[in-house]
């Protein structure tokens, strides 16, 4: 080993290295990254915290680059992205693109960015583009509307609650269902709902209330925020676990001009924790007033029934006893009718045969000899025998003609032949 | 068979068939007042059973007038 060549003490060698870096990045350089290590320092007056490269196709970090964000520039960058309507803050997970100064520091010999700016419309469009790939995704699927087809129940009673315990969201829920007269009962799951843990603890959350079969309706909750603060519920897994839940999701998420992937592909979304209290209640009084119509609507249709067939009842009566008058007169009048067609007959009877009688009589007088000799006919005998012909007599003959009330004694002078 | 376990109908029958054989002159005098007295038997029983029928009608008819008014005063 040759000695005399040129041996640099640490601080020299990390010197030097700081001069090349600073002469190969005289200027400020536009840096992009995903912010890492952010969140836990964000109160802190400087921060430091890590900008980091992802595989493009797996969960893995192939890159990491110290930086600072010095309390001047933080005051910027916080101001910049709060008129832009990204958000109050920087967080965790976020893509950034932002101008850095490249920084070594010779003491720990190790180089760092020091952020000075940011692009906050790549931040925006970023976020706007993560979003908008996952809606497509879940239509592609035809996920968004799966949760929507799963009937709610007409009495939400047992909700199974993912949210903060104590945040915005967990206290304005259960705070408006106590003022309601109903008693649910809350089955409560603590979840972040801010940063990294929100995809995988939202998701153990209804993956267990997913197995809760008493669980009438799962809620998500949590309270107002900025945009980037919202973003963590613009989640692929979240949203496909929603999607193959068996029980219908409810979300109130943020205020009322948010709306997230979540409360997209829930089955009702709401505009804020309390609204969905709101919506349960409403709910389950509808369902009760509904109850209380339907049951003053089956009274009275009852009570209108029974006053009908009373009613009908009536007039069958009504209707029996005067047919049952009529139908006994008709009856003694029949028999009345039948009796005086007796009495007819009877006279008819005996007339008929007084009338048959005498005309028996009628033809025995007409045989009747003295019947014929008062009608002026007369018998003459000669010899005690009837005369038929002028033949039986001749002139001087003693005859007899009887009449009708004796003899008359005479002597034939003539006969006479008629014509 | 009593007359009284005759139905009203049956006697109404013989009384038609008296009155028709009168009617028709088919019958022998020295019957024919034995059937006159006979349809005057008979048309005694029809208005008995007719008098009976209208008075049970009228009792029937009574009573449910009382339950009627009972059941106003209960709902009074």
């Amino acid at each position: 080993m040759n000695v005399q060549q040129k041996t640099y003490t640490i601080f020299e060698l990390n010197n030097e290295i700081g001069q090349i870096l600073e002469s190969s990045f005289p200027n400020l350089v536009w840096v992009r990254g995903e912010v890492s290590g952010f969140d836990k320092q964000k109160n802190n007056r400087h921060i430091y915290f890590q900008l980091q490269e992802k595989h493009p196709d797996r969960d893995e970090v192939i890159s990491v680059i110290p930086a600072t964000l010095f309390n001047s520039d933080l005051r910027k960058i916080r101001q910049k992205l709060q008129e832009a309507n990204v958000g109050t803050d920087l967080k965790d997970g976020i893509e950034v693109r932002v101008l850095v100064k490249v920084d070594v520091y010779p003491p720990h010999g190790n180089y760092k960015l020091i952020i000075r700016d940011i692009d906050t419309a790549f931040t925006l469009g970023k976020l706007a583009k993560t979003r908008e790939m996952i809606i497509q995704y879940l239509k592609s699927k035809g996920l968004l509307d799966r949760n929507k087809k799963i009937p709610l129940p007409l009495v939400p009673q047992t909700i199974g609650l993912i949210t903060q315990i104590n945040s915005e969201g967990y206290n304005d829920f259960l705070n408006k269902l106590r003022e309601s007269d109903f008693a649910f009962k809350i089955k409560f799951y603590n979840s972040s709902v801010q940063g990294e843990k929100v995809e995988s603890e939202v998701c153990d959350a209804l993956d267990y209330f997913g197995t809760q079969k008493n669980v009438d309706v799962i809620v998500i909750t949590r309270g107002g925020g900025s945009k980037t603060d919202l973003s963590w519920f613009d989640n692929k897994k979240i949203a496909e676990k929603i999607a193959f839940l068996q029980t219908p999701v409810l979300t109130g998420i943020g205020h009322s001009t948010d709306y997230t992937i979540t409360d997209m592909i829930a089955c009702f979304s709401q505009q804020s924790p309390s609204a969905v209290a709101t919506f349960l209640v409403d709910r389950v009084r509808d369902f009760l007033q509904n109850i209380d119509e339907i049951s003053v609507t089956i009274t009275h249709s009852a009570q209108n029934y029974i006053r009908d067939i009373l009613q009908e009842l009536k007039e069958m009566e009504t209707q029996i006893t005067r047919e049952s008058q009529v139908f006994l007169q008709k009856s003694k009048e029949e028999i009345d009718r039948v009796w005086t067609d007796i009495l007819s007959y009877c006279k008819y009877f005996f007339k008929n045969i007084r009338d048959t009688i005498n005309n028996y009589k009628s033809n025995i007088d007409d045989l009747d000899p003295i019947n014929t000799l008062q009608r002026g006919f007369s018998i003459t005998r000669v010899d005690g025998q009837a005369i038929k012909s002028i033949n039986k007599v001749r002139k001087g003959k003693n005859i007899i003609t009887i009449v009708s009330d004796g003899e008359i004694k005479s002597t034939v002078n003539l006969t006479k032949k008629l014509i | 068979m009593s007359e009284e376990q005759i139905s009203y109908n049956e006697v109404l029958d013989e009384l038609k068939a008296i009155l028709e054989d009168i009617r028709d002159q088919n019958i022998d005098v020295d019957k024919l007042a034995t059937k006159v007295k006979r349809a005057r038997e008979l048309i005694n029983i029809c208005e008995q059973r007719i008098k009976k029928a209208k008075m049970e009608v009228e009792e029937v008819i009574k009573n449910s007038s009382k339950q009627e008014v009972g059941k106003k005063e209960r709902m009074d």
